[in-house]
């Protein structure tokens, strides 16, 4: 009976120590596989606070009205897998300004908190990421007249120069991704080569401006 | 990897000084009355030709009547309606988070996970988990039988045959019986002793804390195949990502390397059968003067052969796993062959069930 027991108890020790060692190895390999700093839906800002709250849930997928939320992919790092990010190709973000009186609908429903805002700020208070205009694939930068991102941004944080091209004023811009829906770029039937993603996107603070 | 090994070593400790010990628990185990079986007591061969006759043999081919269809079809119904919901824009959730705006029934675990790694105690995590809690203690792991999509998909990749764990081979044992078996003598009694579910439920929560976020949530299975679902449906809607395919790969490796999942690695499940000891309402109890084995001394034991968990309601105080593991999954209601097995809102008197298990092993014994 005392051999079992030990058996017993070794046996647990190590299926113990193997569980625990598992799960302690999933959390590391999560934090030291890169993960990129991606986009977050408005009161997902303090990048470490929503990790630490999302249970990865898609509520808030499910939740925005205009599907500018979306699972963030492998590519955006292991950690990162089905938390959101925003993706400006389906729908851009103002703080459901029109839906919802500026009450974002991702951050009422999340469960966690995860995504939260404090009271009284709202659009003009967050920072969802700021543009980055690529001269090279810009169809205004090709005299086609094309000012769809001026014509979209409702925060005039885009300018048109004298010969109808687009400036950016990062100040005034609050990332909410419409100049980014808009363009027309690497869309059917205007593709310029090594175009990697549209003329104006929406980038992390540090990497935006215009090149 | 390790997940292997909490169910190989049952042989470890198979020493001559505990073999009787040892043979006496996997004869309880066993089906003692399979309907091909040797011949056995007087009383059995009496009363079973009778019931044979009029009952079906293969106590693991019984299907049960429609509340056990709709037990088999309710996850796949809350995968389709999540499914239907999301496509229709009507943001009802799914099993992580269910709910309407910002009322949201939480997963337990992502609840419990979230505060240690936050830090934080957020109110209406709190509150989830609440009654999250009160709903266990209510309906027992009710969840994992009638809910959890594990299950589901388990059966859709053929690693589970009915209500057994383990895919063809519990299908190719069914003569030794009770569908987990082969995972019962992993621990001295499931639920009971400490098994390598409460290991992982222990090392997520506190993996959770040391890393700053939940951790079980990222390989969560259930999380998993909804994320599957979603992103087909956005798939459809013209938005691609190597997510989908790695999601359900994820999924995938998960339930094939860890055969028994739910018996082997999910916390969710040793959350809840920790929380479990506290119920007292839907536990099955068998009516001693309709069971043929009490009434007629017959062998039969087919309640406990069609427990997927593996409990002996017979004899709880030898049963393989204990009746906080229950899942309400009502196999053994159906199974039994004398309708002997209700399951009460509360116990009634006269029933074995959770409050007499003691006395039940001691009148066994005698």
């Amino acid at each position: 009976m005392d051999e079992e027991k030990k058996g017993v108890t070794r046996r647990n020790a190590v299926v113990g120590l193997a569980c625990v060692a598992g799960s302690l190895g999933l959390g590391a390999l999560a934090t030291c596989l890169p993960a990129d700093d991606v986009l977050r839906p408005p009161g997902g800002q303090d990048d470490a606070r929503l990790l630490s709250l999302c249970v990865r849930c898609q509520r808030c997928f499910e939740a925005c009205p205009r599907k500018a939320i979306s699972p963030a992919s492998i590519e955006d790092g292991f950690l990162n897998l089905r938390t959101p990010r925003m993706d400006f190709h389906s729908g851009w973000c103002d703080f459901c300004e029109e839906e919802n009186d500026g009450h974002p609908r991702c951050v009422l429903t999340c469960p966690t908190g995860a995504l939260r805002l404090d009271e009284g700020t709202g659009r003009r208070d967050v920072v969802i990421g700021k543009p980055l205009l690529t001269h090279d694939w810009c169809l205004a930068y090709r005299m086609t007249r094309c000012r769809d991102c001026y014509d979209a941004c409702e925060l005039d944080a885009i300018t048109l120069d004298d010969a109808k091209r687009p400036h950016l004023d990062l100040e005034k811009c609050n990332g909410c991704g419409a100049c980014e829906y808009a363009c027309p770029s690497m869309r059917a039937g205007s593709m310029v080569s090594g175009t990697a993603h549209r003329a104006i996107i929406i980038v992390n603070v540090d990497e935006a401006g215009e090149v | 990897m390790e997940k292997k090994k909490s169910c190989k070593p049952q042989v470890v400790g198979n020493t001559a000084s505990q073999a009787p010990a040892k043979k006496a628990k996997r004869a309880s185990c066993k089906p003692q009355a399979t309907p091909t079986g040797e011949p056995a007591s007087d009383g059995e061969s009496l009363v079973s030709k009778e019931k044979r006759a009029s009952y079906k043999p293969q106590p693991g081919e019984k299907r049960g009547g429609g509340l056990t269809k709709f037990r088999r079809a309710l996850p796949a119904l809350v995968l389709l309606v999540c499914a239907v919901a999301f496509v229709a824009m009507v943001p009802l959730g799914n099993i992580s988070a269910f709910g309407w705006e910002s009322i949201s029934a939480i997963c337990p675990m992502g609840a419990l996970s979230s505060l240690l790694a936050s830090k934080t105690l957020v109110p209406r995590v709190l509150v989830s988990l609440v009654i999250a809690l009160a709903l266990i203690l209510l309906f027992g792991r009710a969840f994992c039988s009638w809910i959890c999509s594990v299950p589901f998909v388990e059966r859709i990749l053929g690693l589970r045959d009915g209500d057994c764990e383990g895919g063809r081979n519990a299908a190719a044992g069914k003569e030794k019986g009770s569908c987990s078996q082969g995972c019962s003598g992993c621990a001295k009694t499931r639920g009971k002793a400490v098994d390598s579910r409460h290991f992982v439920l222990g090392g997520t929560l506190l993996s959770a804390a040391v890393f700053g976020f939940p951790v079980f949530c990222l390989i969560c299975p259930i999380g998993l195949t909804f994320a599957t679902i979603f992103l087909v449906l956005r798939f459809f809607g013209g938005s691609v990502s190597w997510a989908l395919l790695v999601v359900p790969a994820l999924l995938i490796a998960e339930l094939f390397l860890a055969r028994k999942w739910c018996h082997r690695i999910c916390p969710l499940g040793a959350l809840m059968s920790l929380v479990s000891k506290g119920n007292r309402t839907f536990v099955p109890a068998i009516d001693k003067d309709k069971c043929l084995e009490q009434t007629r001394g017959a062998h039969c034991g087919r309640c406990h052969a069609a427990c997927p968990e593996g409990i002996d309601l017979r004899n709880l105080a030898e049963s393989p796993a204990a009746i906080n593991e229950c899942v309400k999954c009502r196999a053994c209601v159906e199974a039994c062959p004398a309708h002997a097995i209700s399951i009460p809102f509360l116990p009634k008197a006269g029933m074995s069930g959770k409050q007499s298990c003691e006395c039940e092993g001691v009148r066994e014994d005698d």
